[in-house]
C-alpha cells in the first residue's frame, strides 16, 4: 500500500522536514529502546521501529517519519527511502481491517480468485482499495508461505486458511461485530 | 494438512508432533542441546566445520551450496566481529517448511545458530524473518528468552566460556530481502537491494564483517549432523546429496504438507501418487514445480515412469533442480501460461 517513487515521480532529493514530531508513552519508548539495543548500528532498527510508529499512529506518518529521523540519527530523506520500498510499511491510511489475500500460484490453482471476489463484493471496494468507513482495506499479496492451507488472507498480522466463501463471510461478519482481532500489533 | 517423515527417521521433523513441541522442557526431553554440550566441551570450531564438510549438507535456501564449504571461508584472523545470520525470508512462492520447523521447534534454530557461531568465532547471530510471520517472530522471541533463563544464550553458555547472544529481525514485505546480500542490506536498515558479489558476505557481510548467511532449515540440520557424526547424517541420503530434506508440498495433492524425505527418495512419482494421495478428483498429473517458483517447471511426462529421484543430482538429471523444495504440483486443468504467468 505504499506509494511507490518511479522515474515519473521522483524521490525529491531531500525530502522536508514535517513541522510536528511525533510523541509516545514510556512503555512505547522502552519498546524502542529495546529493538535499539539489539543492534550495534542504530540505522538497523529502522523496520522494526517503522512498525511500531505504524502501529501506534495507524500508518507510518509525517511526524511518525520525523520521529524516526530524530530517533535514528538519519535523514527524513532516509527514512522514507526505507518505507517506499517495503509493502508492509504503509505511508497511507489503511482500514482498521486490513485484508491480504495471497494471489500466487499455490493458492490460485485452488481457488484463491473466488476468495478475493467474493471479499470485494462483500466489502463493496477492489483489490488495493479502502471502504469509504475506514473500516476494511482489501488487497492481493504475493506468496505469504501457507501453501499446504491454501486459499488464505492475512488480516493484519493473523494468518487464515483453508479459506472458503462461507468461513470468508463468518471473518467479515465478525470485523463487523468488533469481535476479531484486527491482528495490528 | 501432513507433517512428517517418509522413507526415513524424522530427523528435523522428530519432535513436530509433541505436545507443547516449541517448549524448552520439550526440546531437552528429546536430546534438545545435546549436540552443543557436545560440541562446547570436545570439539574445536575446526572440528565442527569438518564433521559439516563430511555430511555433505547443502545449503537449503535454494542455492545447494555445500554449508561446511561456506562456513570454511570466513577468515578466522579477521579482527572484525563476525555475525552468523538465519535466513528465515522464506519468500519462494511454494515453500513453507521454514515456518513448521519455526514454529514447532524454535530451539532447534537456537541449538543449530549456536554451533555455528561456536564454529565461526561469532558472537552475534540474527534471524531474519519476512515481517509477514510475526507470529513465529513472537514464538522465536520466547524461546530465545527462555534458553538466556536456562544459561543456553548470553554469557557462559552451559557453564562454558562460550558467549553469544541471538536477535530477531523483522521483514516488511519485499519477496528479493531471501537473497542473502539484499537481506543483509534490509538487516542494516537500507532497501533491500542485492550487493554486487564479489565480496561475498564470508568476507565481508553484515556491515562489512564476515557473516554466513544460512537458511533456517540448513541451520536445523547441524544439531543432529553434531550429535550422529557428518559421514552418518550423509549416508541417510546420497554420496552428494547428505542427508534428509523437508520439501513443503502443495497445489494439486489429496495431502499437501511438509514432509521429510532421505535424500535420493524414489520416485517423485510413487511420491506423488502414493505419499502425498495422488491427484484429487480423478484428474490427470499435468506438470509440477518441485523447489520453488525459480525452478524449471517438470512436464508429467518427464515425471512419469522415469524414476526421478529427490535430490541435488537427481532433479538436476531430470532437467529442474531442487531449489527450496516448493514444490507445487498441477493437474491438467491448470493453464501453463496463466500459471507462468503468475509467477511472474
Amino acid at each position: 500500500m505504499s506509494k511507490q517513487f518511479t522515474p515519473n515521480n521522483p524521490l525529491p532529493q531531500e525530502a522536508p522536514v514535517p513541522d510536528e514530531i511525533a510523541q509516545f508513552s514510556p512503555a512505547v519508548e522502552a519498546e524502542i529502546d529495546g529493538h535499539l539495543a539489539k543492534y550495534p548500528v542504530k540505522r538497523s532498527a529502522i523496520l522494526p521501529l517503522m512498525f511500531v510508529v505504524q502501529r501506534e499512529r495507524g500508518y507510518l506518518d509525517k511526524p511518525g517519519v520525523a520521529y524516526l529521523a530524530d530517533r535514528l540519527d538519519v535523514r527524513v530523506t532516509d527514512i522514507w527511502e526505507v518505507a517506499t520500498f517495503y509493502s508492509m510499511i504503509n505511508t497511507e491510511p489503511v482500514g482498521k481491517y486490513h485484508l491480504q489475500v495471497c494471489r500466487t500460484l499455490s493458492c490460485k490453482i485452488v481457488g484463491a480468485d473466488k476468495i478475493t471476489e467474493h471479499c470485494a463484493s462483500r466489502l463493496g471496494i477492489k483489490p488495493g482499495e479502502t471502504s469509504e468507513d475506514g473500516q476494511f482495506s482489501l488487497s492481493e499479496v504475493e506468496c505469504l508461505g501457507s501453501c499446504g492451507t491454501a486459499p488464505m488472507m492475512q488480516i493484519g498480522f493473523d494468518y487464515y486458511e483453508n479459506l472458503t466463501p462461507e468461513k470468508v463471510d463468518e471473518l467479515i461478519e465478525r470485523c463487523r461485530s468488533n469481535q476479531l482481532s484486527n491482528g495490528v500489533r | 494438512m501432513f507433517i512428517g517423515a517418509i522413507g526415513c527417521e524424522p530427523l528435523q521433523l522428530a519432535r513436530v508432533g509433541l505436545e507443547r513441541s516449541e517448549s524448552l522442557d520439550t526440546y531437552r526431553k528429546h536430546g534438545g542441546y545435546e549436540a552443543l554440550g557436545k560440541v562446547l566441551n570436545g570439539m574445536s570450531p575446526d572440528d565442527v566445520i569438518g564433521e559439516l564438510k563430511k555430511s555433505a549438507l547443502r545449503g537449503r535456501g535454494g542455492a545447494g551450496f555445500p554449508t561446511g564449504m561456506k562456513w570454511s571461508f570466513v577468515p578466522k584472523d579477521s579482527p572484525k566481529p563476525k555475525y552468523v545470520v538465519c535466513n528465515a525470508d522464506e519468500s519462494e512462492p511454494g515453500t513453507f517448511k521454514d515456518r513448521y520447523l519455526m514454529e514447532r521447534d524454535p530451539h532447534m534454530l537456537i541449538e543449530g545458530m549456536l554451533i555455528a557461531a561456536y564454529a565461526l568465532g561469532s558472537k552475534t547471530c540474527y534471524i531474519y524473518t519476512r515481517g509477514e510471520y510475526r507470529y513465529l517472530i513472537e514464538i522465536m522471541d520466547r524461546a530465545i528468552e527462555e534458553a538466556r533463563a536456562a544459561g543456553l544464550v548470553g554469557e557462559r553458555i552451559l557453564g562454558t566460556d562460550f558467549a553469544c547472544e541471538v536477535y530477531t529481525h523483522s521483514g516488511a514485505g519485499a519477496y528479493i530481502c531471501g537473497e542473502e546480500t539484499a537481506l543483509l542490506n534490509s538487516l542494516e536498515g537500507l532497501r533491500g537491494h542485492p550487493r554486487m558479489k564479489p565480496p561475498f558476505p564470508a568476507v565481508a557481510g553484515l556491515y562489512g564483517c564476515p557473516t554466513v548467511v544460512n537458511n533456517v532449515e540448513t541451520l536445523t540440520a547441524v544439531p543432529d549432523i553434531m550429535k550422529m557424526g557428518g559421514e552418518a547424517y550423509q549416508k541417510l541420503g546420497t554420496e552428494k546429496s547428505g542427508g534428509t530434506k523437508v520439501w513443503s508440498v502443495s497445489g494439486h495433492v489429496n495431502r499437501p504438507g511438509v514432509y521429510e524425505l532421505p535424500m535420493g527418495y524414489a520416485d517423485m512419482e510413487k511420491f506423488i501418487m502414493e505419499d502425498c494421495g495422488g491427484i484429487p478428483n480423478g484428474r490427470k498429473l499435468k506438470a509440477v514445480i518441485p523447489g520453488g517458483s525459480s525452478v524449471y517447471i517438470m512436464p508429467a511426462s518427464d515425471i512419469e515412469g522415469k524414476n526421478v529421484t529427490m535430490d541435488y543430482e537427481g532433479l538436476v538429471a531430470a532437467g529442474s533442480m531442487v531449489g527450496s523444495g516448493g514444490f507445487i504440483v498441477m493437474d491438467d486443468t491448470v493453464d501453463i501460461f496463466e500459471s507462468t504467468k503468475n509467477l511472474t
